[in-house]
């Protein structure tokens, strides 16, 4: 009797409070928290606005981020230490136009040297080999606004953007004729992490053209002389606003095969409904016989098989405080089914709520099933995913956060006793539980610390000192 | 006191639920919202610029996309959950990763199962001949195992 009180006290006061705060998915706010990516990836950085005036009107920045990673379970552990530096310096003149330079690097290192760590290998303890400090350039480049009339000039490591995204050590020269049409070109070096690039080039040009306020339309051509590969790469691209939202569409042609994706979002405020629709399809086989820069995995995966995609998505806001999603996803290999290319089913629900039981807070809830279906090489492979994730405002410098996240495949195995020559064929159920927790914290504008903490346990190993891995990131930020 | 125990743990609910003032700081577009994660690509597609305007540089792009792996790539995402969503969907994969990223691995990292005795003859009468080649791991780093160059 006692609990049964304490329990309709309780629940008329959760009731009070939803029906007494004050706004949410109200009025067309549906932003989540800043530090709401977390839950994705751990860790960030932080950019400095304010910088350091160098003369009339140059403006230099520079953003120091030291983080600490450590990998642990009961077989072994990887600690690895990255220095990130990012700046730019801004508003430099020169003729009638403006000089801006940018730089990012990362220098990282391995803290402890023990064997086993190998257990913890990825891209960047393999790019450690036989160095002590593995550098990565992400960009250096200079860029001209309208030194000579009308044309931007960048020059060095850059992130070619116009509609393929491409890192080149080139020129990107973009030339505008009116305020309607553009022309670009950009020729290059290839960056790449993982492959020998000394010889690899990259050529193109392009257009933009905006006959209208909301129409940009934009072509372009690639040309990709890598490792002796040649391709020739084109796109048009179409993205238009419509009442409500966006559509768009982009057409590719990679050599002889021919790709479409084709999308619109949109947002109806008044009744607080959001609708995302996408297409994909792939309408001719994409084998081997392609660089790495457009090459869609087909060394690992096989040729890269026709298939349709359709995607649809809503959102519906509720009560002010509540969101609630679904979605499904359809893939229709195109009666091509085999091992690498499959039919499958996903769907999702969400369930987002925002300021309960305080106004700092932001919970979502999901659930996402995949289901793949069998075809004459594979039998069907299922995944189930279901999670939470809670970010919490404590102050206006702090932010706590935590989620936890099911996940459980179901699939074939073909297993072997290599001693025995045994052969085993089988289904197989494995979940993994993952739990995380961490914290934001900005004093100041110019400092923030984060720290994240991941554990997963798991059933995918046979080894039980396997079972726990737990990974701890420090992330400190300085931005001068 | 019943009462009295009743009320104050209330009252005490009520006000952890009502009195932190502090709202959902952000000062991100409303865009950004429960769906941005999916979408927020193809919207950078669109207009680049408006993009830039907060993540300078395409910082935090690179961040995601290029220099921290995402929450959920463990060890066991290693171990099982990229081989197998990788051949469900690999179009999710290239939002960060190209060829030579799978290369890394597949062709110059053996696994740790290859120990001498797996190499010096137990795999021959297994894994390759298994009744479909495709059936097996080895393929994915073995593709040119009976071409004309032998075994790679």
């Amino acid at each position: 009797m006692k609990n049964k009180n304490i329990f309709i006290m309780l629940l008329l006061s959760m009731i009070l409070t939803v029906f007494s705060s004050n706004y949410a998915f109200a009025y067309g706010e549906y932003n989540t928290p800043d530090s709401w990516g977390m839950h994705t990836t751990p860790g960030g950085f932080k950019n400095s606005y304010q910088g350091i005036r160098l003369g009339n009107t140059a403006i230099m920045d520079m953003n120091l981020t030291t983080r600490f990673r450590l990998r642990a379970n009961e077989y072994s552990d990887d600690e690895d230490l990255f220095q990130y530096i990012r700046g730019s310096i801004k508003g430099i003149k020169l003729g009638q136009g403006n000089v801006e330079g940018s730089y990012f690097l990362r220098f990282s290192g391995d803290l402890n040297g023990s064997d086993s760590k190998r257990f913890f290998d990825d891209s960047h303890d393999l790019g450690l080999d036989n160095n002590d400090v593995y550098t990565r350039f992400y960009h250096g480049e200079l860029t001209f606004s309208n030194v000579i009339p009308n044309t931007n000039i960048v020059a060095g490591r850059q992130y070619v953007n116009h509609i393929e995204t491409l890192q080149i050590d080139g020129l990107d020269v973009s030339y505008e004729i009116n305020d309607k049409l553009s022309i670009f070109g950009f020729s290059g070096a290839a960056v790449n992490y993982f492959d020998d690039w000394d010889d690899d080039w990259i050529h193109g040009g392009g257009f933009e053209f905006k006959p209208f306020h909301t129409t940009k339309i934009r072509g372009e051509y690639i040309r990709a002389n890598v490792e002796d590969f040649h391709d020739d790469i084109a796109h048009i691209r179409v993205d238009q606003v419509v009442p409500y939202g966006t559509v768009y569409a982009q057409f590719g042609n990679l050599d002889n095969a021919q790709t479409l994706e084709a999308g619109g979002n949109f947002q109806l405020p008044k009744i607080g409904t959001l609708l995302n629709v996408k297409y994909e399809g792939v309408y001719d086989e994409i084998s081997d016989d392609n660089s790495y820069i457009e090459n869609p995995l087909t060394y690992a995966l096989l040729p890269y098989g026709k298939y349709n995609l359709i995607n649809v998505s809503a959102y519906q806001g509720f009560l002010e405080h509540f969101m609630i999603g679904a979605g499904v996803e359809y893939r229709d290999a195109n009666g091509q089914n085999d091992f690498f290319n499959r039919d499958y089913t996903k769907y999702f629900t969400s369930l987002d709520i925002m300021g309960l039981p305080t106004d700092g807070t932001y919970i979502s809830l999901f659930v996402e099933k995949w289901d793949t279906e069998d075809n004459k090489e594979s039998d069907d492979e299922q995944k189930l995913q279901v999670g939470g994730s809670v970010t919490q405002q404590i102050t206006k410098t702090l932010d706590i956060y935590a989620g936890t996240r099911y996940d459980r495949y179901k699939y074939d195995f073909v297993e072997f006793d290599y001693g025995d020559v045994t052969l085993a064929r089988g289904r197989k159920r494995e979940s993994i539980r993952t739990y995380y927790f961490g914290s934001k914290w900005e004093p100041t504008k110019r400092v923030s610390l984060i720290v994240d903490c991941n554990i997963e346990n798991s059933d995918v190993f046979e080894d039980e000192d396997f079972e726990n891995n737990y990974t701890v990131e420090a992330w400190l930020n300085i931005a001068l | 006191m019943k009462t009295f125990k009743i009320l104050m743990i209330s009252t005490l609910f009520i006000v952890i639920s009502t009195l932190v003032v502090y709202s959902v700081e952000s000062s991100k577009p409303e865009s950004h919202n429960a769906s941005w994660m999916k979408l927020h690509g193809q919207a950078s597609k669109v207009n680049e610029e408006e993009c830039l305007a907060c993540h300078s540089k395409r910082d935090d792009c690179i961040r995601c996309h290029e220099d921290t792996p995402p929450r959920n790539h463990t060890p066991s995402w290693m171990r099982r959950g990229h081989g197998l969503e990788s051949r469900w969907n690999r179009e999710k994969c290239m939002t960060c990763h190209n060829n030579a990223f799978c290369e890394e691995c597949h062709t110059t990292q053996m696994p740790m199962y290859h120990t001498s005795r797996f190499v010096n003859g137990g795999h021959c009468y297994t894994e390759c001949h298994s009744p479909n080649l495709r059936d097996t791991k080895c393929i994915t780093c073995h593709k040119g195992y009976h071409g004309p160059q032998g075994p790679n």
